[in-house]
């Protein structure tokens, strides 16, 4: 596909600055084995994508991908003094960023209030399991501009700042996230499971959620 | 009340105190209750017959589409998608059969957008119908849910023919569709759009000036345009508080530049304004399927039909009049590695999917972004000070639907 | 009949005492009977109703054109389990539906069918109705109460809330009646209302009460809870009120009672307003005809009054099919803001009426060639009063609505 190159490039740069945070981290590094041995194996999905990503690191070296073009809010972002990883644009057109989580609550404010940006409306939030990391997506929609507008912000211990203060949407959609993958939302007024009743155990949407019952393994082949 | 009240020592439950008159009550408003539309909790505290506070709790519809979308490929997961709101499903398939479309740049023909456009703007009236009836149930009117249903049910007839199935519809194919119209089915939507708008007409006459019906709408359940964006509340609910923001004029997907159609826009912001726009988008839908129709590239079926057996070059080979943009093998079908996020004007407001492939038949990553569960959210605030019976106006206004809440 | 048995009963030797109690109680068990088939014939047709005003076909798969539909449904509430939770007040929650059901059943003894058919011809009858119909409400409040049920509370209090409301307005508008016709004696009432030569046009609804009906008619909707006045059992809001809790023969008891009081009220309605057991053409039918017989006159008679009762029972299920629900507030206020002011001059119009008609004046007014007698002066004067009262008053309610309305505007981008 011609437009394989575009997709594939904010890929490496999501994972270059992240690399070191997911490293001091650490967590996670028990479950990247059984992935490297699944990239033997062609069948498993999960392992399969993990497998993508492994070889990507040895490449960079060789052949450093030119660095997506910042777009016009990474710009912005950029001159209010934000420091955006610009992630090119996705399938759809949408320009996608990536910001630290220490300044992201701020820069937050800054895109729904700066003119140039107005992004008053908080489409939606999405949790990524990226297996090494936890990764929300937050999906901005501005209602005088009409523009849309994507926000990466990878969580630092399993943690993102709250931006309830700026969205009300935030609200529902973090306790969603945090049901669903365990991001915890610091300043969230009341971080609680949503949809998964309220005993329930685990995060099931991470990709190392097992179901302990036997008669729902079926899911997991 | 200055007199206490003993209730006898059986009646005594959790929630019964010995000073009854001091206490407010709580009332557990579903998960079964009539006018909850599905399973939603309410918690609600009320004074009297006002209600104090009260507190959603969802997730009872909950069915993991989202997990689901891991583990299988995404033509298997398809036919689940219908059920993530199961009123407008049509909805649900565009966003999900756009991203990948955009994900490996797949190119739609125009016969197929059209199509789609022609399907997703009845969905759009069949679930605004639906919505009527309930409305007006839950403000105790019996009668018009009747009259929708059957209306409803002409449009169910439709899309039975085209697709098979009246609710659950699994039509539309990554870059297509997975079948032509029948022959002669333009026609018979035509005849059915053509008696529509006398149906709300009669339904407006039932309705619009019926005092007990005005009494209970106008002026209640006002909702604040700006508190409106930031509770991220969309669609015709957010069009009632004047602000005109509809994808399908400010982003256009499909061809929707092509037609030409108004946004209907409130100024009161209360439940009768919500009420009329979704009345009025039930005709502007009527509008632009009439548009399609006429601009359908190839025309009815029957006439392409004819043209091919004759051997007509231009209707066996144009690329715009094909249904599908680029043969796939189902089977085998595996994505690009991309990410994207398609949004679309439901009728419920944004419906949005997210997805990221990896490269592997099954997508790495969906999420669906439900109208209905930020619309939601805006109903505490709303509620607060108001009196119990309008719970069931306001919450009938901002149209919820639960599959879609809960997904 | 009522000779023949008392009579008989004479000859046994019984005292009179006696035999009116026997006679009271046999004419309540007729009359009782034909009220439950009255009910169980009332519930189909309001299916059948409600069916043919959203097209449908309604019942029609249990006997023929779905007759026994209602039957079937009966045994089937007979048998249903009686489900009863540890939590409710026994005594209560049992008494409530009798103490709902046996008061509208006891409106129909007093109800003049014919002008032999009535149970006991009380002198105050009209007030021993009212009296009788307060009670049901009584009955809302216990089961709310009792059922241990929150949405039972809420219905059961707004039951009582609106009891008060509506009684007033509906007492009101009867002792116009009562005014107009001298009694509060239900025959006399009827036979008042006929004596005057014109037929359905001499009857109270229309001669001097038109206000007084419209008030009556709308009360009488809201004391018997059905829809736009249905808050105690509002089934999108409190589930099914205060009957929620409450299955099997339970139940059925509300069911019915609430069925019969409609049927009561209606028939009171008849009686007040609408010439009870006389045909609209005045005096009866089969009597100008040449028919002397007095069982055959009974008979039409009978036949009058509960045909009449049914038009009323059917409009009220047009209604039914039509109208949204009210809001308490909107309720309470409906009837504290407009009917019971309205009722009060109403009154004081009749009274008025009344006193300028027993006035033995003969003094005429003359315009020119036109001359009117002065009671006639003052009728007419009254009753444009009362029109243009009822005019203003309805307009100052639906003028608000209208003038919202069109504020609504539509605006594209």
């Amino acid at each position: 596909m011609s437009n394989e190159n575009e997709i594939d490039k904010p890929q490496p740069a999501s994972n270059n600055e992240p690399a070191a945070e997911a490293k001091a981290a650490e967590p996670k590094t028990a479950e990247a084995k059984p992935s490297e041995e699944g990239a033997e194996k062609p069948k498993p999905v999960a392992a399969k994508a993990a497998a993508a990503e492994k070889p990507a690191a040895p490449k960079k070296e060789e052949t450093p991908p030119p660095p997506p073009e910042p777009g016009p809010y990474a710009t912005l972002l950029g001159k209010l003094g934000f420091s955006p990883a610009p992630l090119g644009k996705d399938a759809t057109g949408m320009e996608m960023i990536e910001l630290k989580s220490s300044e992201f609550l701020n820069a937050a404010v800054a895109l729904r209030d700066n003119a140039e940006a107005q992004f008053d409306l908080l489409v939606s939030v999405s949790g990524v399991d990226w297996k090494d990391r936890l990764e929300a997506v937050y999906h901005l929609y501005s209602t005088k501009t009409f523009d849309r507008l994507a926000l990466k912000v990878t969580a630092v211990d399993e943690k993102i700042p709250s931006v309830v203060s700026v969205w009300q949407t935030a609200d529902w959609h973090e306790r969603e996230t945090y049901d669903l993958f365990g991001i915890v939302f610091e300043g969230h007024p009341n971080l609680e499971r949503i949809l998964m009743p309220v005993d329930w155990i685990g995060h099931p949407m991470r990709k190392d959620y097992k179901v302990e019952d036997p008669r729902l393994v079926w899911n997991e082949r | 009340m200055a007199t206490t009240i003993t209730p006898p020592e059986t009646a005594q439950g959790v929630y019964f105190e010995k000073d009854i008159d001091t206490n407010d009550m709580v009332v557990n408003i579903g998960p079964q209750h009539p006018s909850t539309h599905g399973v939603l909790r309410l918690i609600t505290t009320l004074d009297g017959e006002l209600v104090k506070s009260m507190e959603p709790v969802i997730g009872y519809l909950h069915r993991s589409k989202e997990k689901m979308a891991e583990s299988r490929s995404l033509f298997q997961y398809q036919p689940t998608i219908d059920r993530v709101e199961y009123l407008s499903s049509f909805f649900d398939h565009y966003v999900f059969v756009s991203n990948v479309e955009k994900i490996c740049d797949i190119q739609v023909p125009k016969r197929v957008q059209y199509i789609r456009m022609i399907t997703m703007e009845l969905n759009r009236i069949t679930s605004h119908l639906l919505w009527f009836g309930t409305f007006l149930l839950d403000l105790g009117a019996t009668s018009p849910m009747f009259y929708a249903f059957r209306d409803r049910e002409k449009i169910f007839k439709l899309f039975e023919d085209l697709t098979g199935a009246r609710m659950m519809y699994n039509y539309y194919r990554f870059g297509g569709v997975i079948a032509d119209m029948p022959e002669g089915w333009l026609d018979k939507v035509r005849l059915v759009i053509d008696d529509l708008p006398k149906r709300f007409d009669e339904y407006e006459a039932l309705v619009n000036k019926n005092p007990i019906f005005l009494d209970r709408t106008i002026g209640v359940g006002y909702l604040d345009p700006q508190q409106a964006i930031q509770y991220g509340v969309t669609g015709p609910t957010l069009r009632g508080s004047g602000i005109a923001l509809d994808q399908r004029k400010t982003n256009p997907y499909l061809c929707y530049d092509e037609v030409e159609f108004d946004v209907p826009v409130g100024k009161n912001g209360d439940c009768y304004d919500r009420y009329k726009i979704r009345v009025q988008e039930m005709r502007e839908s009527i509008r632009i399927i009439r548009q399609c129709i006429e601009k359908m590239p190839g025309g009815d079926t029957a006439e392409l039909n004819r043209r091919r057996k004759a051997g007509d070059e231009d209707a066996l080979n144009n690329p715009d009049y094909q249904i599908t943009g680029k043969k796939i093998n189902l089977i085998t079908f595996k994505p690009n590695k991309g990410e994207a996020f398609t949004t679309v004007e439901s009728p419920r407001g944004f419906l949005g999917c997210y997805m990221i492939t990896d490269g592997t038949p099954k997508a790495y990553r969906v999420k669906w972004r439900g109208a209905s569960f930020s619309n939601l959210s805006i109903l505490p605030p709303l509620m607060e000070g108001r009196l119990f019976p309008d719970l069931m106006a306001i919450f009938g206004s901002i149209d919820v639907i639960l599959p879609e809440v809960d997904r | 009949m009522k000779d023949f048995l008392y009579k008989l009963l004479m000859d046994l030797g019984l005292p009179p005492e006696l035999i009116f109690f026997i006679w009271a109680g046999l004419m309540f068990v007729v009359i009782s009977l034909v009220g439950q088939a009255a009910v169980v014939f009332m519930v189909l047709m309001e299916r059948k109703i409600l069916a043919w005003l959203t097209q449908r076909k309604g019942p029609n798969r249990v006997g023929p054109w779905g007759l026994l539909q209602t039957v079937a449904d009966g045994v089937k509430l007979l048998f249903k389990e009686d489900v009863m939770t540890p939590e409710q007040d026994k005594l209560l929650f049992t008494m409530a539906p009798v103490l709902f059901f046996l008061p509208t059943f006891v409106i129909y003894g007093l109800i003049p069918f014919t002008s032999e058919l009535v149970g006991v011809d009380l002198t105050l009858g009209l007030l021993m109705v009212f009296a009788l119909s307060s009670i049901g409400v009584v009955g809302i409040v216990l089961a709310g109460w009792g059922s241990n049920n929150k949405y039972s509370l809420i219905g059961g209090m707004r039951s009582a809330s609106q009891a008060i409301s509506y009684e007033i307005p509906l007492v009101m508008s009867a002792l116009g009646v009562a005014l107009a016709s001298g009694s509060l004696n239900l025959k006399e009432i009827v036979e008042a209302q006929n004596a005057g030569q014109f037929g359905a046009f001499s009857w109270y609804w229309l001669s001097i009460l038109p206000l007084s009906f419209v008030i009556f008619w709308i009360s009488s909707i809201a004391e018997v809870n059905r829809i736009p006045f249905d808050l105690p059992e509002a089934e999108s809001e409190l589930v099914s009120g205060y009957n929620t809790e409450y299955s099997g023969m339970k139940f059925a008891l509300f069911f019915l009672a609430e069925y019969a009081s409609l049927f009561g009220m209606s028939a009171l309605m008849v009686v007040l307003f609408f010439g009870g057991y006389y045909s609209p053409i005045g005096g009866l039918i089969l009597e100008r005809l040449g028919f002397n017989e007095p069982l055959l006159l009974q008979f039409e008679m009978a036949t009058w009054l509960i045909l009449k009762t049914y038009v009323f029972i059917a409009l009220a299920m047009l209604i039914r099919g039509t109208l949204p629900r009210l809001k308490p507030d909107q309720l309470m206020g409906f009837s504290w803001k407009f009917l019971i002011p309205l009722s009060l001059v109403n009154l004081l119009l009749i009274a008025m009426l009344k006193i300028s008609w027993s006035l033995e004046s003969t003094a005429v007014i003359s315009l020119g060639a036109f001359s009117i007698s002065l009671q006639y002066a003052v009728t007419y004067l009254l009753m444009a009063l009362a029109l243009f009262l009822v005019l203003m008053a309805f307009g100052a309610l639906f003028k608000r609505k209208v003038v919202t309305r069109i504020q609504m505007q539509q605006r594209t981008v």
